[in-house]
């Protein structure tokens, strides 16, 4: 990391040598192929023309709906008609355009690719800068033949190239000269924890991780999904119909008891609207879970893992080992009964939604030890010995805070006289129960290599985060904490937001010792294990510099002048 | 653990007062907005009062606490922040984690001849942490020196 404001000669130079203006008008070259020469210039695949109509249709019948409407509404047919020839007429040349005018190719230093038809777009990503290459195959890609190439260069939006739609083999020739010029590219970049991979010899996949069916429908069952739920009820509020009324839709005479009795006393009618929305949460939890999840497989080629899955569209990421920054561990209370947990990997910049962060999952249901298996496959780490817990003022603290909140939400309850007091009862009670579990469930280790935070009574979540990985430490203490000789320890991980490891409420000298030991491990670790630097390790050949600079420097965004 | 530059507080002082003046002139507004109404349920001059009397403690009391609060060391692999009136905070951010290094100056920081350094790193809870109240020639030589460290770390 030199001087974050001096512009990277050799950086900006190569992407310039890379574009000359008059290559653009060069015609097709020659058919060779290999590391070092320039590949044919190549078109998408011509069936990709469909899936370019077909992505048009909702948005043109959105578009054209109004008008539609009011001249079925008149009878004028052939009017109607023409409309849609006319909407026709116009928008076929504008799809075919854009094909023609579309274009890419593989040369030896990067991947190139051109298109726009008013406005051209030529783009370079070096192969050194390309972190990964997913490959989508949604339901109609399958139904065609073809897939979606999704060139990814870690550094967030506007820096990579998505190729819609090509030839599956053709997605596939691209992403194994994609792989291998990265790593000729990259001599260096093996993973900083794998001594186990040969930099150079590449490395036959091996498979990590097998989602079995069994699996797969409990992983659904353990996932309620409440975001469907919303859906299903704003649906409701849009159709008018009270949920009530579906009863009858439904089930017709059968449940009118049922309905009477929901409808004369409210507590039951709560249950039963409780019980309902529950069940359908769960099965709504069951089928994305089983959309998403289905055939899920995850392989690792030494340096990268490659995840995949889903029912109806076909998904792969690509997790490169050097960007993954911690270990999610998380599990609702009946998993850990069962001994499953549900691994995601915390990285870095790899997220094709965007820059920063992601939390990729790994395993969607794993049984403990296996998690421990994949965990260490992708970076060892020491073994926890002993877990610390937080001060037990911490359950002191948290108390004191249910309880108010406990007794807030009751106070809403309009209750009277004895009630009123059984209702505080009842709320000091709840906030105790947990506030006891709550704090039980919260405790940390440090190890040789690794920090570990677990939180969570019903709902827990393990970070681990590898001490090279840490990007800072604070020690933070709130007035109340100071009072009772408290602390709270954060430490900052790169990628996604609130996605900090957080020691809640030690003692103020254990919070101290805690970012000593913290610090003291990141500065004892060479800088090429930071997780930036380890996935662009070209970059610091050739002075690596700042987050802010790399994503200007990467791509050549201009317009093409040809 | 070093202090900030005195000339901080008047910097604060100047932005919280012109903040505060903006205040007080809304509330003056609203006042004079109802001054000849019959219904008022707040009685006249209790805003403008509220804020004023804001502004004396803010100005008065937290501008120096704030400033008391204020502490940073560049040690030999960190730098090391501390701040907070109310909540204490003390970041570390280790030298060899610094992605990006600016020094800023507001329009009054430079009339006074301040600046502020952003520290920016990759993590997300703390992605920059910024140290005001530098002197500028202060500034750019902690900048100078960081990032020679984090360079050195290169080699």
């Amino acid at each position: 990391m030199t001087a974050p404001d001096e512009p990277t000669a050799s950086g900006t130079g190569r992407l310039h040598e890379a574009v000359p203006g008059e290559r653009l008008n060069e015609g097709r070259e020659a058919e060779a192929h290999e590391a070092g020469d320039v590949g044919p210039w190549q078109r998408l695949h011509p069936l990709s023309l469909v899936h370019e109509a077909a992505s048009a249709v909702p948005s043109l019948a959105l578009l054209l709906l109004p008008a539609w409407l009011g001249i079925v509404g008149s009878g004028r047919v052939v009017s109607a008609l023409a409309l849609g020839a006319a909407s026709l007429l116009v928008g076929t040349p504008l799809l075919v355009a854009r094909h023609l005018r579309t274009r890419y190719r593989l040369t030896g230093t990067g991947i190139e690719v051109e298109s726009g038809v008013f406005a051209r777009q030529h783009r370079v990503l070096p192969y050194e800068r390309v972190q990964g290459v997913e490959i989508e195959r949604p339901a109609l890609a399958r139904l065609l033949g073809t897939a979606r190439v999704h060139v990814m260069t870690g550094s967030g939006q506007g820096v990579e190239a998505t190729l819609a739609y090509v030839s599956v083999a053709e997605a596939e020739r691209m992403r194994r000269v994609l792989r291998d010029a990265h790593a000729s590219a990259v001599p260096s970049a093996g993973p900083a924890v794998a001594g186990d991979a040969a930099p150079a010899a590449p490395v036959a996949d091996v498979v990590r991780f097998r989602l079995t069916t069994r699996r797969l429908v409990q992983a659904g069952l353990y996932r309620v999904s409440l975001a469907w739920l919303a859906v299903a009820y704003s649906a409701l509020q849009v159709t008018g119909l009270e949920p009530i009324d579906l009863v009858d839709v439904l089930a017709g005479d059968r449940l009118a008891a049922w309905r009477a009795s929901a409808e004369t006393h409210p507590v039951v009618g709560g249950a039963l609207v409780a019980t309902a929305a529950l069940g359908l949460a769960w099965l709504a939890g069951v089928v994305t879970t089983v959309l998403r999840f289905a055939g899920f497989v995850v392989t690792d080629d030494g340096r990268r893992l490659h995840t995949s899955g889903g029912l109806v569209s076909r998904w792969t990421r690509t997790l490169p080992h050097g960007r993954v920054q911690a270990f999610v561990q998380r599990s609702v209370w009946p998993m850990r009964r069962a001994g499953v947990v549900r691994l995601d990997a915390q990285m870095l910049g790899t997220s094709a939604e965007g820059v920063g962060a992601s939390l990729d999952t790994l395993a969607p249901l794993v049984p403990v030890a296996e998690a421990d298996a994949l965990v260490a496959a992708i970076r060892p780490l020491a073994p926890i010995a002993v877990w610390e817990a937080p001060s037990p003022l911490h359950r002191r603290r948290l108390a004191i805070r249910y309880t108010v909140a406990a007794v807030v939400l009751l106070g809403l309850w309009p209750l009277v006289g004895v009630w009123a007091l059984a209702g505080v009862a009842a709320g000091v009670a709840l906030g105790r129960v947990a506030a006891v579990a709550q704090a039980r469930a919260h405790r940390y280790a440090l190890t040789a290599d690794a920090l570990h935070v677990e939180h969570g009574a019903f709902w827990r979540t393990r970070r681990s985060v590898p001490r090279d990985r840490v990007q800072g430490v604070s020690r933070q203490a709130t007035w109340m904490q100071r009072r009772r000789g408290l602390a709270t320890v954060v430490v900052d991980t790169a990628g996604g937001p609130g996605l900090g490891l957080r020691v809640r409420d030690l003692d103020a000298a254990a919070a101290s010792a805690l970012v000593a030991d913290v610090r003291r491990g990141i500065s004892g670790v060479r800088r090429v294990a930071e997780p930036v630097a380890v996935a662009d390790e070209a970059e610091v050949e050739h002075g690596g510099h700042g987050l802010a600079e790399r994503r200007t420097g990467e791509v050549d965004d201009r317009p093409a002048d040809g | 653990m070093q202090t900030l530059d005195p000339r901080i507080r008047t910097v604060w002082r100047l932005g919280a007062g012109l903040r505060f003046g903006l205040l007080l002139l809304l509330a003056l507004a609203f006042d004079a907005g109802r001054l000849f109404s019959d219904t008022r349920t707040l009685p006249l001059g209790l805003l403008p009062l509220v804020v004023a009397v804001a502004a004396a403690v803010h100005l008065a009391v937290y501008v120096p606490r704030r400033y008391d609060a204020w502490g940073y060391a560049l040690d030999a692999d960190a730098l090391v922040l501390r701040r907070g009136v109310l909540t204490h905070v003390e970041t570390v951010v280790p030298v060899g984690r610094v992605q990006h290094l600016d020094v800023r100056q507001g329009l009054i920081e430079r009339e006074h001849g301040l600046a502020r350094l952003v520290v920016h790193t990759a993590g997300t809870q703390a992605a920059s942490v910024t140290l005001p109240g530098l002197a500028l020639a202060d500034a750019e030589a902690l900048r100078d020196t960081l990032r020679a460290r984090a360079g050195a770390d290169d080699l």
